[in-house]
């Protein structure tokens, strides 16, 4: 134990020693990781409401030239996620020569408690030394290395966390319609409906989370966000959650029932995920329905106790508690989601968006675990100095990696979609932007119009589904290409207009330019192709069904701040795009954004 | 078509105070399943689920009214993606005029869960400087109470 306490204090020395001298590249390392805990700092700060992750919640962020791009919580989250990798690559490059650097010591595990993602991030570490020390040299299998057998995330962490949450409310509730009086009884308390030996008792405070989970379920099923409470806002999030509530009331004699199986059920599929992502490193297969065997079980899951997997499996919660339980309950008060064991069977899109933010949280989880690494490796970043103006020079460095994720594609997600935007190296990037939108638009508008059709017509008697689908997809192709379409002045000035209704003469002229533009090239493919009328109805159609679906119900001009204006005359088309009372289209456009939602599925705002 | 009315009911909710002629067989509770107020028949089995709201700006032109309607039912329309729902139709929009110091709009849709037909109205009210939302679901057996449901919440005024 003392050569342990020596050799890091020699290693402390080391470092300040080392930071004592004039060592540029790496007070830049410091001072860049200090702005990126400031970034990390200001996404909390800006992106989360009362527990939960507002994935599509989009802010400008600064480029060197001054210029400003849109980013949604979760492209900033993968911004820095992605920055701080790399930072830690270049640590590592630096200190390749240097010796006995090795993660701060190992606390006592047992006693940390889990309040954070910086707690986890702190447990995570000191596990990893843990296994160093226990595991690596012992030469013994991994899978041995966990001392509570018993708590086997396989098997126990799922028994015991079934009957907890089952008798987690009948125990202490009988529900009266007329008396109304569950709500002062029906308080959580897990840890004494436990024993002594049970999962999730030995630790005093570890497993907290697990009560905020079911409250977090709880609460989001019965109560509504303070910050909805404007028109605006309650319609995007108080319909929903009072329609949930309503179907909830009606259906069943003791709703407490619905909550606490929603809850139980919604945990193990969480719990999954977590298996999934956190507990192996490389699956047999591709994707969480056929993973097939693990091939690289993760050393640190497999040697946490229980509770500490427990942990892990709550240290993503603010990434489930929001859109994907929405998803999941409202599957569950329709029927097409049945809750129990065979859930997990059932490929659908609802639980896929679970197993999607449970990665989502792992990537974040992984970014702040190397954050507090490179504290401890880099010794001097002391408490973060949240609003301190950081150099010029590392500011510029952080305003390229913004412009670098803009340009890669992180702002949509689409990398050989935005490729063409930086290829055409107009002058501003609003431009780029802009032309970037509308291809990405158009790809959009073209693969939901074809599984549309796929889907519409394929069993309508003379109608050869397949042939009008690909047909559809020439047609977008020759009538909307950005490329080929736009003068660069009409460009210039759709670009500048984007996103806003257009209201000035010449603005609006600029539209109907660019759809006159779009109706000579229809005319022309149109003789080209030799098209039917019937069939250029039919395409048109589509064409005019999926757009709107799609600039209707996609996330990219969604703020939560100013949700009237969010649809605006992007591409020269009209700006409220819901004028039909036809049930049958509207029925289709229920169909486009089940197609948009499962085939984009990031890109839905609902 | 006669209600009988049992009593006038004065509600206190956190920033004022509601009036409400409850018709027979209905109740109020505060605090219901983490709603401030909700107007329950029992036997029936029907909710109307009262939220408060910030103030809605009472001189809406006809272009913000029906911008809100469309967000309305684009939400609406995922909301029945999501549950496999088909779409019967929405409801026109419908502007109250003021009575009785309430003024707002309502808005309404009718829809197919599997075999079952559901109405769903929703009320935004504005009564003197406080506005909520007042909605309830009903299915197509439960649709000789509409009537009574939209006169009771029409009825509301507010000390």
């Amino acid at each position: 134990m003392f050569i342990k306490y020596c050799s890091v204090f020699i290693f402390l020395l080391l470092i300040s020693l080392q930071s004592f001298g004039s060592d540029q590249s790496l007070d830049e390392h410091r001072e860049y990781l200090q702005l990126l805990e400031d970034k990390i700092e200001e996404l909390k700060h800006t992106c989360y409401r009362e527990n939960q992750f507002l994935s599509y919640y989009e802010f400008s962020l600064v480029m060197p030239d001054g210029e400003k791009a849109l980013f949604s919580c979760n492209q900033f989250k993968d911004l820095l996620a992605k920055e701080i990798t790399k930072l830690q690559a270049d640590v590592e490059t630096y200190y390749q020569n240097a010796n006995g650097l090795e993660p701060v010591c190992a606390q006592n595990v047992n006693h940390l408690h889990i309040h954070s993602w910086e707690d986890l991030s702190r447990m995570q570490i000191a596990l990893k030394e843990k296994i160093q020390n226990e595991c690596v040299n012992a030469g013994i299998d991994l899978l041995q290395c966990s001392k509570d057998i018993a708590c086997n995330v396989n098997s126990a962490l799922f028994s015991v966390m079934d009957p907890f949450v089952n008798s987690l409310w009948t125990s202490t509730t009988t529900y009266n319609k007329t008396t109304k009086t569950w709500e002062s009884n029906a308080k959580l308390s897990l840890r004494k409906l436990l024993d002594k030996n049970s999962c999730g008792y030995k630790a005093v405070g570890e497993s907290d989370c697990f009560q905020i989970f079911a409250q977090g379920v709880y609460k989001f099923i019965v109560t509504l966000f303070d910050a909805a409470k404007s028109l605006g806002h309650f319609l995007i999030f108080g319909e929903d959650r009072i329609s949930n509530l309503l179907h909830i009331l009606k259906s069943f004699e003791h709703p407490i029932d619905f909550v606490s199986s929603v809850a139980s059920d919604y945990f193990k599929l969480v719990q999954e995920a977590a298996y999934y992502h956190f507990g192996c490193d490389q699956w047999e297969g591709d994707n969480f329905f056929n993973r097939g065997k693990c091939l690289k079980p993760d050393k640190t899951w497999d040697c946490m106790n229980c509770d500490q997997q427990l942990n892990v499996v709550c240290g993503v919660m603010g990434f489930v508690l929001g859109q994907p339980l929405s998803s999941y309950i409202i599957g569950r008060i329709s029927g097409t989601i049945s809750g129990g064991l065979e859930v997990t069977k059932i490929a659908s899109p609802q639980i896929k968006k679970i197993f999607d933010a449970v990665g989502g949280g792992k990537r974040w989880f992984q970014a702040q675990k190397s954050t507090l690494y490179l504290k401890s490796k880099m010794k001097a970043v002391g408490p973060t100095a949240f609003g301190k103006m950081p150099s010029p020079k590392i500011l510029q460095k952080y305003q390229s990696a913004v412009k670098g994720a803009f340009e890669d594609g992180l702002m949509s997600g689409k990398h050989s979609v935005l490729k063409i935007s930086h290829k055409l190296g107009t002058s501003g990037y609003q431009q780029a932007f802009f032309v970037n939108k509308m291809t990405q638009h158009r790809l959009e508008v073209k693969e939901v119009g074809r599984e549309f059709i796929l889907e519409k017509f394929k069993n309508s008697p003379g109608i050869d589904a397949t042939k009008l689908a690909d047909d559809y997809i020439k047609y977008i192709d020759a009538v909307h290409d950005a490329d080929k379409l736009l003068d660069p002045r009409v460009r210039a000035t759709l670009a500048k207009a984007y996103g806003k209704n257009l209201v000035s003469q010449e603005e609006r002229a600029v539209v109907n330019l660019l759809n006159k533009l779009e109706d000579q090239r229809r005319i022309l493919y149109v003789q080209q192709a030799g098209m039917s009328s019937q069939e250029l109805k039919f395409i048109r159609e589509v064409e005019e069904l999926a757009d709107h679906g799609i600039r209707s119900f996609g996330n990219r001009d969604v703020w939560l701040e100013a949700v009237p204006t969010r649809f605006s005359d992007e591409f020269g088309r009209p700006t409220y795009p819901l004028v039909s009372k036809d049930p049958d289209t509207l029925n289709d456009v229920i169909d486009i954004i089940t197609i948009y939602r499962n085939r984009f599925p990031g890109l839905v705002a609902y | 078509m006669t209600m009988q009315i049992e009593a006038n009911t004065t509600i206190s909710l956190k920033n004022q105070k509601l009036i409400i002629d409850l018709p027979q067989g209905w109740s109020h509770q505060q605090n219901y399943w983490g709603i401030p107020l909700a107007f329950i028949n029992t036997a029936k089995n029907i909710t109307v689920a009262v939220s408060e709201l910030v103030q809605i700006n009472p001189s809406f032109t006809e272009i913000e009214r029906q911008n809100y309607f469309t967000d309305y039912k684009l939400g609406r329309l995922a909301w029945l993606s999501q549950a496999s729902g088909k779409l019967v139709k929405f409801y026109e929009l419908e502007v109250m005029q003021k009575k009785q110091a309430v003024s707002g709009l309502v808005f309404g849709y009718v829809y197919k869960l599997d075999q079952t037909t559901f109405h769903e109205k929703s009320y935004y009210l504005t009564c003197k400087n406080v506005s909520y939302n007042l909605k309830y679901l009903i299915d197509q057996s439960q649709m000789e109470s509409m009537d009574t449901i939209d006169a009771m919440i029409r009825g509301i005024g507010c000390l």
